[in-house]
């Protein structure tokens, strides 16, 4: 036993400087995510529409009973789906391709991973007005200006306020913005991919096709089921497009999950009901997490 | 082997782990620091110029045991802002009660907006630290136990009690709560130039001299009007124009056919293109900027506009010798309609009253605010009157554009406030914005309507 410990502190040091080395990150964790969160979920069970909260009476699941009559958490729930579209379907797929060709570049590599990596780290805000610019259906609007130089008159639209455009516009911005984040991931992950393996099958006669498919694919599969978990994570967190470009309108068309329940908590002071749609969004946030680890990770016998 | 020498000996010899354990230990003892509550940061005073002296640079009381105990009253607002259209007002006010009141500081909080104000000022009251002056507060506070009842204090006091005017006080059921700081007709601000160059020679005062004036202003190549800023009042106007309207508003009937037929009539507006047509993605501001830039006929806004808009560095010099006030022309049988818009609220928080210092000190205020020479100054000032009643012709020096602007109710067959019931109160005056999008979105009325009533479902 002694030995264990002394093993332990030799390999980890002592614990009481673990501890204090933790506290900070666990400190700011606990007090800016953990507890905001543990309230938001006691804040749901509540009729708080304002008011000391001690006073709000508990209503149990009546603010979901509420969530599953209110037509606007059904078009939320539409654009979270379409924002999981756009981000696994062209942002992951994107950020892989262009990773793929750094990876294979032998020049410039910094260069184009720093162009590729500045929206992510341009504010959202700035972001969002900037794509609120281009969509506008004003006459400075840059997309509708531009298909009219090119001569497509007819197909102009009004990006920012058409009902079944709203949706996929205020969604694009956020697809867009995050595909230098995961070019970056997938990069590390590329490179780390031993270049034997591709010398070898190139022996072999594989071409380039082949050693992605057979070779670069199943080596980061990790990196890329975890990267559909944050996409999933960023689909469902995601309002600062909506709010900023539409304010999640015209008529709630453009919200999302959190938009919506940030209309409900500053709009409506409906805190318990905004909070009941919070919860609702951390939930299936964790549900789809949990199902995408459960048949996405690599098992023990995958594992070479 | 090498002996030590004897100042090797005594050298300490300090462990990278034990320097890593002290840094981490003064890191935490850091953050554990940080987190601790702030005493005053939220009591800062703000960079407003000359509007008050701020807390911190009270001089310190005398030492002499008989001076009088030092009142601060934290008031938070948007208003004393430099390029707010009050902040004129708020520096007199500030400076003036001070000045009489030596014994009272105003501990006055900035913030950037009103909308900002609101959300500040609630999160305050949730944590239980209400400002003492409540700028701007809805029924939901009121009912959340934030505000004074100031019933007591105002029957209490006969002379202040005949200068409010009743009908602009924020109450629910039997209690005041709130003082109105903005009381104005919103009346229909007509650009002559535009409608010269439409040739039209008149404001229109029915329905259909309207619908001529929108078409003519349309084909001189300008847009009749801009919603973001006053369609929910044109709204209202069409609604209070006919029988039954506001009782309509007042009882919640949001399926009521005097709000289908507001609807209907300004789904026109869309048809023939009569707003512009990004209406949908323009904010406020661009909205009223479109008329500052002459490139709409008319907008309704209150008396604040004259500074915020048409007085403004944006606008042509000479943009004020050609606006005129005029009420929203008859639409039913009650005729031409002029609303009477009271706004932003000014409250006392609940708390004060547990200090009998402070609760003097805050109706002091509210009394010396309120008051006749208040509202004239107010006047004279912010351009905005205020829910006093004051004798205008005893003011001089009162801008004339002010004085037309003012006048254009009497013009109406109809001045109207809004029913002060609590929903209405809470659902304030862009009732209507829901039905209007979806009209834009060139949905036909009774998709409007539905879009209404389900956005007015959470008013019982």
């Amino acid at each position: 036993m002694a030995s264990t410990k002394k093993q332990f502190s030799i390999q980890y040091g002592s614990k009481i400087g673990i501890l204090l080395f933790l506290l900070p990150g666990v400190g700011v964790y606990t007090l800016f995510m953990l507890y905001p969160s543990l309230l938001s979920l006691y804040y749901s069970v509540l009729n708080w529409q304002g008011g000391p909260v001690s006073e709000a009476p508990y209503v149990g699941l009546g603010n979901f009973a509420q969530v599953l009559e209110d037509p606007y958490i059904i078009m939320a729930l539409g654009n979270n789906l379409r924002m999981l579209v756009l981000n696994w379907g062209f942002q992951l797929p994107i950020a892989l391709m262009l990773a793929y060709v750094l990876s294979r570049l032998r020049r410039g590599v910094s260069l184009y991973r720093f162009l590729f990596y500045i929206p992510v780290i341009l504010p959202a805000a700035t972001m969002a007005l900037l794509w609120r610019f281009i969509f506008s259906g004003n006459t400075y609007g840059l997309f509708n200006n531009l298909l009219r130089q090119l001569g497509l008159e007819n197909w102009v639209r009004p990006w920012l306020s058409g009902d079944g455009i709203v949706q996929w516009s205020t969604s694009f911005p956020g697809a867009w913005v995050g595909i230098g984040f995961f070019m970056v991931i997938f990069l590390a992950a590329l490179v780390s991919i031993p270049e034997e393996f591709y010398e070898a099958s190139a022996m072999d006669g594989a071409n380039s096709w082949q050693q992605f498919v057979f070779i670069t694919i199943p080596n980061i599969r990790g990196v890329y089921v975890y990267s559909l978990i944050l996409a999933v994570q960023g689909a469902l967190g995601a309002f600062i497009y909506p709010l900023l470009m539409t304010k999640g309108g015209p008529v709630h068309m453009s919200e999302t999950l959190i938009s919506y329940s940030l209309y409900l908590l500053w709009e409506r002071k409906t805190w318990g009901y905004g909070s009941a749609v919070a919860t609702l969004s951390f939930l299936l946030g964790i549900i789809a997490t949990a199902l995408i680890w459960r048949f996405g990770r690599q098992r023990p016998d995958e594992l070479r | 082997m090498e002996k030590k020498g004897k100042d090797q000996l005594s050298t300490p010899s300090v462990s990278r782990r034990s320097v890593l354990k002290m840094l981490g230990t003064g890191l935490g003892a850091a953050v554990l620091a940080g987190c601790a509550p702030k005493v005053v940061e939220t009591l800062a005073p703000t960079t407003a110029p000359q509007v008050s002296a701020p807390a911190t640079d009270v001089p310190a009381a005398p030492a002499p045991t008989e001076a009088p105990k030092l009142v601060s009253l934290r008031y938070q607002n948007h208003w004393s802002k430099e390029t707010d259209a009050h902040y004129k007002g708020m520096d007199w006010l500030y400076k003036e009660f001070q000045d009489k009141n030596p014994g009272i500081t105003i501990e006055n909080i900035l913030n950037p907006d009103s909308q900002e104000s609101y959300k500040k000022i609630t999160a305050d009251c949730a944590a239980g630290d209400c400002p003492d002056i409540i700028h701007g507060p809805g029924p939901e506070m009121w009912d959340s136990g934030y505000l004074l009842d100031l019933k007591p204090y105002i029957e209490e006091d006969p002379a202040w009690k005949d200068l409010i005017i009743a009908d602009t006080v924020f109450a629910t059921g039997d209690h005041v709560w709130g003082l109105c700081g903005e009381f104005s007709p919103m009346p229909t601000i007509w650009n002559m130039r535009i409608l010269d160059k439409a040739g039209v020679s008149a404001i229109p005062t029915t329905w259909d001299e309207l619908m001529d004036v929108c078409e003519k202003v349309k084909a001189s190549g300008k847009t009749p009007t801009s919603w973001t800023v006053g369609g929910g009042h044109q709204w209202h106007d069409i609604i209070a124009s006919q029988e039954g309207g506001l009782e309509a508003l007042a009882q919640n009937k949001f399926d009521a056919p005097q709000i289908k037929e507001a609807f209907a009539r300004l789904k026109l507006f869309v048809d023939n293109k009569w707003i512009p047509d990004n209406e949908m993605e323009i904010t406020w501001q661009q909205s009223v900027a479109l008329f500052v830039a002459e490139e709409t006929a008319f907008y309704l806004n209150g008396a604040w506009t004259l500074n915020n808009e048409i007085r403004s560095d944006g606008a042509a010099p000479d943009l004020r010798d050609f606006v005129q006030f005029a009420p929203f022309p008859s639409v039913g049988p009650r005729g031409s309609t002029v609303e009477l818009k009271k706004t932003t609220a000014i409250g006392v928080a609940s708390k004060v009253a547990d200090d009998p210092a402070k609760l003097e000190a805050a109706l002091k205020f509210m009394k010396f605010w309120f008051s006749e020479n208040g509202g004239k100054q107010w006047i004279l000032l912010t351009q905005s009157p205020m829910g006093v009643k004051v004798d205008m012709s005893s003011i001089t020096g009162v801008d004339p554009l002010l004085m037309s602007f003012l006048g254009a109710k009497d013009k109406a067959k109809v001045a109207y406030a809004l029913p002060g019931t609590p929903a209405m109160m809470e659902r304030g005056w862009d009732d209507s914005w829901t039905g209007l999008q979806t009209l834009m979105m060139g949905k036909s009325v009774d998709d409007a309507m539905a879009a209404f009533m389900t956005e007015m479902s959470k008013y019982k």
